[in-house]
């Protein structure tokens, strides 16, 4: 980890596919698979739930492990321009579609109603339709499927 | 009459199908000028062209990909 020394044996692969649109833009879409992937879940007030933070890792804590896919759609300045950050491209507007799902184990925090260190099972899905021009879909945000499940492990 | 009556009813149906017949090319031509994206020209990036990018919203990612000791880039396997 880049907070010192702990590796989590981290990797990433995927895909980028981009195509011309008519206006002299690029649709891009990208797909990124990380496995060994590092992971820590709070609730709303950033109480730990799960996982524990990075420099807690790194001091020696065990951390949350686990696999990521990420799927997004979206449009940049031309074809072969230099691809921006995700956040900048969120910021613009420029977002189709972003989906991601993730697993992964790790230990429970007491905040989580059991005892600190107990395995947990982390699973979570999230799908925005953005290119949506309606409502937004049931809850009105343009994220139909969205869901987080954080269990003790086994059960 | 019944002469009188049919013609009309043919020249309506002459002129319904000369419509059709131009609606459907005119369609089919509106249609593929309304296309967004031309499959035939897409072509694939390397993955490091995103991951190398994101520094704000994935910096351990953008860190590790631009720079090439480091151990997620040595772990990982790329595809184009």
């Amino acid at each position: 980890m880049a907070s010192g020394g702990v590796s989590l044996g981290t990797t990433a692969t995927g895909t980028v596919v981009e195509r011309p649109l008519s206006d002299g833009t690029a649709e891009v879409t990208v797909l990124v698979h990380t496995a060994n992937a590092f992971v820590y879940v709070t609730d709303f007030n950033l109480n730990p739930l799960f996982g524990n933070t990075p420099p807690e890792v790194a001091a020696g804590a065990a951390a949350g492990v686990g696999k990521c896919l990420l799927h997004v759609v979206f449009i940049n300045s031309a074809p072969g321009a230099p691809l921006p950050d995700l956040l900048d491209v969120f910021l613009s507007g420029g977002t189709r579609f972003i989906a991601m799902s993730s697993t992964a184990t790790g230990p429970l925090n007491a905040n989580f109603g059991v005892s600190t260190g107990t395995l947990g099972f982390f699973q979570m899905t999230q799908t925005g339709v953005l290119q949506s021009h309606d409502s937004g879909g049931p809850r009105g945000d343009f994220f139909p499927a969205e869901h987080i499940n954080l269990t003790v492990a086994g059960q | 009459m019944t002469y009188n009556r049919r013609f009309p009813l043919g020249s309506f149906l002459v002129a319904v199908v000369c419509a059709a017949l131009y609606l459907i090319p005119a369609t089919v031509a509106w249609g593929q000028s309304n296309k967004s994206t031309n499959n035939n020209n897409a072509r694939t990036r390397p993955i490091q062209d995103f991951l190398s990018t994101q520094t704000n919203s994935f910096p351990s990612l953008a860190a590790a990909w631009s720079d090439p000791v480091s151990d997620a880039r040595l772990g990982s396997t790329m595809q184009a």
